[in-house]
């Protein structure tokens, strides 16, 4: 597959060209919807740095938003590695944030830390078992994953409703509000800065970007996840087993999904309700990992760049009348970019050489 | 369990089926050319949307459909030449062109129409049922064969010329033939890049019109945000347990129409709607199972 | 003038490449000429720029005296050349007929396929110049014989006056080559001229007018048939004097390593491709399977590997049963497998030489700390260096991956990597294919050598010449059967090539 590159000695900065250069083309093309809004572009894209990076409020909730995306971002670079596409990400955010709430109101009377270990490991087991499903079908039956996963979204969002409404509803409001009970005060991610949004779920995200470089780089399973991802042939001809690699991989794609749902829920919101998040939430993550060509400090680079631009355009829509649509095609051009990269770089080998 | 079971419901499978057979009779030109079109969906939904907003400016309801099948080609178009031509990753750029369909029709909607979520505009031209001559006196007959949309008998008309340029006339031959060995075709000396791409432009062109359908004939011209609801998707999967064969995506569709058509006779059981509504996905997932062949490595 | 095709100064360049440079090469009426070379040495690349396929970067390419530019196989095609390439550009799931009128199909009321117009101008063709296919089956179920006989009969339709032939013996038997030699020799004398691209020159001696040689993308030689000895064009073709034969002693055959007892295997097809399979290799032999492609040796080795599991029978290392071992118990036991297709199987060409030679041993102690949890590079390093010097493997350092490497360079990874697990047992399919001679001469060596160091080896290859030259003994396959067995050498091509034909019978007579 084009998208995983060798790192071979040139390249060793292109985990973070690639995505300057990818967001560089992406404004380009968004400048081109911001001029038919009738605004100026460079004013817009002006005041987005302003808003974003003139205040402490700014560059917090940048922090803060670059949580998910970068545990997402993670999730999606382990099914890539392994050549497979998971792209119930959503779902499985979904049922990881659900059941980490569940754990969160039921187990009141423990200590905080505690209750997050049960919230952690309850949203990670919840994405693992629900990635089994189209793992599973793929490794066995040889069900195309991209689609199955992509449709246990549907059935895990229509879940989690259920689940809300009928069984956990918090009716102390009158039942009026479509959400669970509230997770444990003990439980909760402390603000790194007082005041701020930024919570400590962020060292959980780099700790869990760090236990992804560590696994590709030095273990036989980051070994045999990228082989599966190459030539599962190769792997097999190796005495590995291409559906164990296809479970792992999967696998932990989904579980570490399913974390980024606990951080939400026990980093900002305390409690799940109906169609939390917004829907695409799954394609950042695909786009960070893409854009940071599927390396750790791309993928650092990347969820914080394209994090700026997502809480820049969403900001702005505030104050002027650009539609939050934009963030959308936005998103759109840079995977553009991304998959005609392969072709960019053959035109430039004939040039040099013709 | 009659309320559920009886004659109607096979013309429910059928109004919900069509607008899914559009698409699938597309996504077969594309399978059997050898690639993928993952934004089958995408030119779904840009065929939903500008079903709605060209039949409102113009209030011709031909311009309406037609725009939506040519809408869908412009995206289907872009990712033809992404794919084809400059050699992006089909899954990539398919990717990017359901969110580009996404994002456009949102970003029209709330730009050009200052609306949100969904376009409220009326009075939208849409399809009305039309009733067959004799057949409609007879009983049992007319439920199933009459009182349809024009689309529904256009869409077999369209499954029959399908069937008829891929395996009766020498296009037909080059695209299968491009599907199974590309290279093969391309020593025969025809230009298997163009064939691919008009592939994806006649795909995009059904999907759109597929779109068209939920919104200006299963629905009175209405649209919401996001409106197929990963119905390209179900789509492509129709097409791929069609066997790429116009004969058996027909069935297939029908096949789905039926999920559809009785999960919401459930739902009129009062039975849960969070999983009344799960039933067209979980079908999709087992039949993709069912069909499912294990790759020798 | 009779010169059919001219091509003046001819380069092709490939990202990293020069394929050609300055070529000039020509053909007359009904002349049938050879073009030899190594492999890599450009003969294909040249051949496929007359046919338009790719673009050269320079030069100049006159058809009949005109000067042309070749944009497609559609151009060159409709100025009566055609290629028949050495992987058939057939369309297995189409039939014969189908495949032959593909893009020149016939047609009735302007749209509808016209089936039998097509059919009667096909069958006139297999009339005219004596090639019988039939012509309503699948190409997937045709002989390899008949699938070229398709492609052949795909570029008469097309009334092409120039014939490409690549490589086109390499699938066929002594006999069915014979008869191709014959038909070639016919359309010559009807006035088409060809282009027979190989390097088994002595096919090259029998049936070419005259002979062009390349070597590294450049024109080395050319001559009349009679004027050049099969010796020259070697010299011609590899720059050096080489050694044609393995210099190697009579083999001693220790214990038995391998035994299969009525061993049976389907294909992917489920159909049965290995048939009541008996055979035992012993220590220090080197057992050649003789037999054209698709005839069980495939299905065989990979059973053996453990890559595809055996229907019914027995597989026995040294006595013992391992029929349904996993492949890395295989490999523990001392079984070691180099498969056919480097590229599909044996490497992964994206990644790092140090990355493809730990495959199979990640949990080696020597490797990786607590069983694959921690590489150590170091030592990872150190081996790799050993691998790339033991093995004369022309690679930059350890870092760099694969993809950009020769294919005998690919080749000599892969048999670093098995033959430095210490095998008791070698199976090899194709150990040269895609090899250049002094990789050939390299692994030829290897596979003496470990032998004399007491390995079993039971070597697939489709190069007869291959095997005839570092098997002991050998056995003939022929529709997943054993159908004969040469205890060793001399070796006759001839009653081989029977055997591979499945004409042992009339062999007995």
């Amino acid at each position: 597959m084009s998208l995983i590159k060798n790192n071979s000695k040139g390249s060793r900065l292109m985990p973070i060209l690639v995505p300057v250069a990818g967001l560089l083309v992406a404004l380009f093309f968004a400048a081109i919807f911001i001029l038919i809004t009738k605004n100026n572009p460079l004013t817009v894209y002006g005041t987005i740095v302003k808003s974003v990076f003139g205040s402490a409020n700014g560059i917090t909730s940048l922090l803060r938003w670059m949580i998910p995306l970068l545990i997402l971002g993670v999730s999606a670079s382990f099914s890539l590695k392994g050549g497979l596409w998971n792209l119930g990400m959503e779902g499985q955010m979904y049922l990881g944030a659900l059941f980490a709430t569940w754990a969160g109101f039921t187990f009141v009377g423990l200590p905080g830390p505690v209750i997050m270990i049960i919230g952690f490991v309850t949203a990670a087991a919840a994405g693992f078992l629900w990635v089994l499903i189209p793992a599973l079908l793929k490794a066995f039956f040889s069900v195309n994953e991209f689609i199955t996963s992509l449709l246990m979204n549907f059935i895990a969002v229509l879940l989690t409703d259920f689940f809300t409404i009928k069984m956990w509803q918090d009716v102390s409001m009158g039942g009026q509000t479509l959400s669970t009970h509230n997770i444990a005060e003990s439980a909760i991610f402390s603000k790194i800065i007082p005041g701020y949004s930024w919570h400590t779920g962020f060292f959980v995200a780099v700790i869990i970007l760090l236990i992804y470089w560590f696994v590709m780089k030095y273990t036989a399973l980051g070994y045999r996840i990228k082989t599966h991802g190459f030539n599962p042939r190769f792997l097999k001809y190796g005495g590995g087993s291409p559906p164990r690699s296809i479970i792992y991989s999967m696998g932990i794609s989904g579980a570490v999904a399913g974390i980024a749902g606990f951080v939400e829920i026990y980093g900002v919101n305390g409690a799940f309700f109906t169609r939390m998040f917004s829907s695409g939430i799954a394609w950042d993550g695909l786009v960070v990992a893409l854009l940071g060509s599927l390396q750790p400090m791309g993928i650092l680079v990347s969820s914080f760049l394209f994090g700026f631009l997502k809480i820049g355009l969403l900001r702005m829509e505030r104050f002027t009348d650009i539609s939050r649509s934009v963030v959308t095609i936005i998103q759109a051009f840079i995977i553009f970019f991304i998959a005609s990269q392969g072709a960019l770089q053959t035109l430039k080998i004939f040039k040099k050489k013709g | 369990m009659s309320e559920i079971l009886n004659i109607e419901l096979v013309a429910a499978a059928i109004r919900m089926g069509v607008p899914l057979l559009f698409a699938a009779l597309g996504a077969t030109f594309v399978s059997s050319c050898g690639m993928m079109n993952i934004a089958i969906d995408g030119s779904m939904l840009v065929g939903t949307f500008v079903a709605v907003v060209a039949g409102f400016l113009s209030q011709s309801l031909a311009v309406g459909f037609i725009g939506a099948g040519i809408g869908g080609m412009m995206l289907a178009l872009l990712i033809g030449l992404l794919i084809v031509k400059l050699k992006g990753d089909g899954i990539v750029v398919g990717i990017g062109g359901n969110l580009f369909a996404w994002g456009i029709t949102v970003f029209i909607l709330e730009e050009l129409f200052r609306m949100k979520g969904s376009f409220t505009a009326s009075p939208v031209p849409s399809f009305k049922a039309i009733s067959l001559p004799i057949i409609e006196n007879i009983p049992y007959l007319n439920t199933i064969f009459s009182g349809y949309t024009l689309p529904v008998y256009l869409s077999i008309l369209i499954a029959i010329i399908a069937w008829i340029v891929l395996y009766r006339t020498p296009i037909g031959l080059i695209i299968r033939g491009t599907g199974a060995n590309k290279e093969a075709v391309k020593a025969a000396g025809i230009n298997t890049d163009m064939v691919q791409i008009a592939c994806f432009a006649v795909s995009g062109f059904l999907a759109g019109l597929g779109g068209a359908c939920l919104s200006i004939a299963n629905l009175q011209g209405f649209w919401t945000e996001n409106m197929t609801a990963g119905r390209g998707y179900i789509a492509l999967c129709a097409a791929a347990f069609g066997r790429n064969n116009p004969k058996f995506v027909v069935l297939a569709c029908l096949l789905f129409g039926l999920a559809d058509a009785i999960g919401i006779r459930f739902q009129v059981l009062q039975w849960e709607p969070s999983f009344v509504l799960m039933i067209p996905y979980i079908v999709t997932i087992l039949m993709l199972w069912a069909s499912s062949k294990k790759e020798v490595l | 003038m009779n010169l059919f095709i001219e091509m003046s100064k001819i380069t092709n360049v490939f990202p990293g490449v020069i394929a050609n440079e300055e070529v000039d090469f020509s053909l007359k009426r009904g002349e049938i000429r050879a073009l030899v070379g190594e492999n890599g040495a450009g003969k294909s690349t040249l051949m496929k720029s007359l046919y338009g396929m790719i673009q050269p970067a320079s030069g100049e390419i006159r058809i009949k005296g005109e000067l042309v530019t070749i944009k497609s196989p559609n151009d060159a095609i409709s100025m009566g050349i055609g290629m028949i390439h050495q992987h058939f550009m057939l369309i297995p799931t189409l039939t014969t007929l189908e495949n032959i009128i593909m893009g020149v199909t016939p047609v009735k009321y302007g749209v509808f396929i016209d089936g039998k117009a097509a059919k009667k101008k096909v069958e006139q063709l297999m009339e005219k110049y004596n090639l019988h296919v039939p012509i309503d089956v699948l190409v997937q179920d045709l002989s390899v014989g008949d699938k070229q006989r398709v492609e052949i009969l795909k570029a008469l339709f097309r009334e092409v006056d120039i014939l490409i032939l690549d490589e086109p013996t390499a699938i066929l038997t002594p006999q069915e080559t014979t008869v191709l030699f014959k038909m070639m020799k016919e359309w010559s004398a009807a006035g088409k001229a060809i282009v027979f691209i190989s390097h088994k020159l002595r096919e090259v001696k029998e049936v070419a007018d005259s002979i062009t040689i390349m070597r590294k993308g450049k024109i080395t030689g050319n001559a009349i048939n009679n004027d050049i000895t099969e010796h020259e064009i070697a010299t011609l073709m590899v720059g050096r004097e080489v050694s044609m034969k393995v210099e190697k002693t009579i083999a001693v055959p220790g214990d038995v390593v391998l035994e299969t007892v009525d061993l049976n295997v389907s294909d992917n097809q489920h159909l049965p491709a290995v048939k009541d399979f008996s055979l035992k290799v012993r220590a220090g032999e080197i057992v050649g399977v003789a037999g054209v492609e698709g005839n069980g040796q495939h299905e065989l080795i990979e059973a053996l590997a453990g890559m595809w599991s055996a229907k019914t029978g027995q597989m026995l290392f040294k006595g013992d049963d391992f029929t349904h071992r996993s492949i890395r118990s295989r490999m523990d036991i001392g079984i070691v497998h180099v498969p056919e297709d480097r590229l599909k199987t044996g490497l992964c060409s994206e990644m790092s030489l140090w990355e493809n030679l730990i495959s199979g041993r990640l949990e080696n102690i020597k490797f990786s700390r607590g069983k694959g949890l921690f590489f150590r590079f170091k030592s990872i390093a150190d081996f790799s260096k050993k691998m790339i010097e033991d093995f004369r493997i022309k690679i930059p350092d350890h870092n760099y991956t694969l993809k950009t490497l020769s294919g005998g360079n690919q080749q000599k990874v892969v048999i670093a990597r098995e033959l430095s697990r210490e095998p008791q047992l070698l199976l090899i399919s194709q150990p040269t294919r895609g090899v250049d001679m002094g990789a050939i001469e390299f692994i030829h060596k290897e596979l003496v050598a470990l032998r004399d160091r007491g390995c079993a080896i039971l070597l697939v290859s489709a190069d007869l010449q291959e095997l005839m030259n570092i098997s002991d003994r050998m056995i003939v396959m022929y529709e997943g059967e054993i159908v004969g067995e040469i205890p060793g050498e001399p070796y006759d091509e001839n009653e081989i090539g029977y055997l591979m034909a499945g004409l042992q019978k009339e062999v007995a007579k």
